[in-house]
């Protein structure tokens, strides 16, 4: 976990300069979407087109009062949208507080706290792979894997690994 | 869900829209082709629920494609540094001719290379690509009936993130995708639109002694797969220098196919290996049943003529002999 400057954990105050997290993410625009695919969690994540545009601003350096007054964006959708790209992971400088989703309806009022990041539903076929990546189930088969190389890993789990760590099946 | 997908990959002009509702939705999920389905979803006509999950399933496709660009590039870069060469087949090799991203799922990445490079290029991948799920195959596969030479000769190049990637040339690429989908049974739903698609994308080169040369059953076996895709999906043969009668897939296969897509089966590489079953007795009825070959499988697995085949006779004789050989890979491993 970063450390946040003292000078930037000051909330939602103006001044605070929120970041946007780039390492380790795939990001595709689709159809006016964001879409983001997250390589620490394996998680999927899709922005509406403000959300999109909001976690680009954040570069760390414009403040939450520029980015009102540059694209006249309404407080409480800048504020709703931060806290969400937060709980998503998609922010190292956040807002300090995370509030409940309720607390936000409650502060914000219905039209702010329209979902902007929601989270993509992986299709349990969504793959057409033919082989086993790593980390997948194996039975005991090495031809499976697409590494060629299927090894024990737990009680009774076997998984695909990165060929060339010995004790293959 | 033939009538769905038919002429589903065109552009937008040539699309037709069909009402979908959540039976239709899980088949096409099951099969690969959510994108294609929110493609041709007509809204109006559609459960609403139903249209949402084939557009999440487009949306992930969109997303895996960046990241599997991204992979096939890291492939690349360590094949081209250990001067291995490798030649790329299905997903990207295909997708890239879908009109848009999103429309076609993305799996493993389907690397081929001399079979006397293997060991080579497997320690490469691990050095260097660990990360990337390869389908690493030594040789061409569906394709050893033809001059490796030539294969390589005839190799195209593009370019992705700045990396060098070779593709297989229009008509081994085209022979392969009809003879992998036959040798699967034509299991997947898209694996016929992909021939679909490409069938209306050949370019004016195309050679069409060179798509027909080698083992003469395999060529008979591909026409009628391109036939498949035009008498199950609409696919147009037009660009096709072919007679029609050579095409025509018989009856029985069309109704094994679409049998086979009504079941919505597991696809092999995703099921239970053989091994992990055979010393459990108790399990083997199910392990039977989920390996059964639909006919065309089993035609081609046994290389009986198509005019022959669709008995059960051959997909008994398919199951005991698949049966046969993966036992005796287990004892003699």
């Amino acid at each position: 976990m970063i450390k946040k400057p003292e000078s930037k954990r000051s909330g939602l105050s103006g001044d605070f300069c929120p970041k946007a997290r780039r390492r380790r993410l795939v990001v595709q625009a689709l159809d006016g979407e964001t879409l983001i695919y997250d390589q620490e969690n394996h998680k999927a994540h899709r922005l509406s087109p403000f959300a999109g545009r909001l976690w680009e601003a954040c570069d760390g350096h414009r403040t939450v009062a520029q980015m009102r007054k540059v694209w006249d964006w309404p407080t409480a959708s800048i504020t709703h949208g931060l806290q969400e790209l937060n709980v998503a992971g998609l922010l190292d400088e956040g807002p300090s507080e995370e509030p409940t989703r309720r607390r936000i309806l409650g502060r914000l009022g219905r039209a702010a706290a329209v979902p902007t990041v929601v989270s993509i539903l992986v299709p349990a076929s969504a793959s057409a792979q033919s082989c086993v990546p790593n980390g997948g189930f194996c039975g005991n088969n090495n031809a499976s894997c697409c590494s060629g190389c299927c090894k024990k890993s737990g009680a009774s789990s076997n998984t695909c690994i990165t060929a060339g760590s010995g004790a293959c099946f | 869900m033939a009538r769905a997908l038919s002429g589903s990959w065109r552009s937008d002009e040539g699309a037709r829209r069909v009402g979908v509702d959540s039976p239709l939705a899980d088949l096409l999920l099951t099969h690969g082709c959510g994108g294609l389905g929110f493609r041709v979803a007509d809204p109006a006509a559609s459960v609403s629920a139903a249209v949402e999950r084939l557009h999440d399933a487009y949306r992930w496709n969109a997303l895996s494609a960046r990241r599997q660009e991204l992979n096939i590039a890291a492939v690349a870069r360590a094949f081209g540094a250990s001067s291995l060469h490798s030649i790329l087949g299905k997903g990207f090799a295909v997708a890239r001719h879908y009109p848009g991203p999103g429309l076609r799922p993305y799996g493993d990445i389907d690397v081929y290379i001399p079979a006397e490079d293997k060991d080579a290029a497997m320690s490469v991948l691990a050095a260097r690509a660990p990360d990337a799920a390869v389908d690493l195959h030594a040789g061409y596969a569906e394709l050893d009936d033809r001059d490796s030479g030539e294969i390589r000769r005839r190799t195209i190049s593009v370019t992705l993130e700045g990396e060098a990637i070779r593709l297989f040339g229009f008509e081994d690429h085209l022979r392969l995708l009809c003879l992998h989908a036959a040798r699967h049974g034509a299991l997947r739903a898209m694996w016929l639109c992909d021939i679909g698609l490409m069938l209306e994308s050949l370019p004016q080169s195309f050679d069409l002694a060179y798509f027909s040369a080698g083992d003469p059953q395999r060529t008979n076996v591909a026409f009628r797969v391109l036939g498949l895709a035009h008498t199950l999906l609409g696919a147009r043969l037009d660009l096709l220098p072919v007679a029609s009668t050579l095409l025509l897939p018989p009856s029985w296969m069309e109704d094994a196919v679409l049998a086979e897509w009504g079941r919505g089966r597991t696809s092999h590489g995703a099921r239970r290996p053989w091994r992990s079953e055979m010393f459990r007795p108790w399990r083997w009825p199910g392990a039977v049943l989920q390996r059964w070959p639909n006919a065309f499988e089993a035609a081609y697995d046994t290389r009986t003529p198509l005019e022959k085949g669709g008995s059960v006779s051959v997909q008994l004789m398919a199951c005991l002999r698949r049966i046969r050989r993966f036992s005796m890979t287990e004892l003699t491993s």
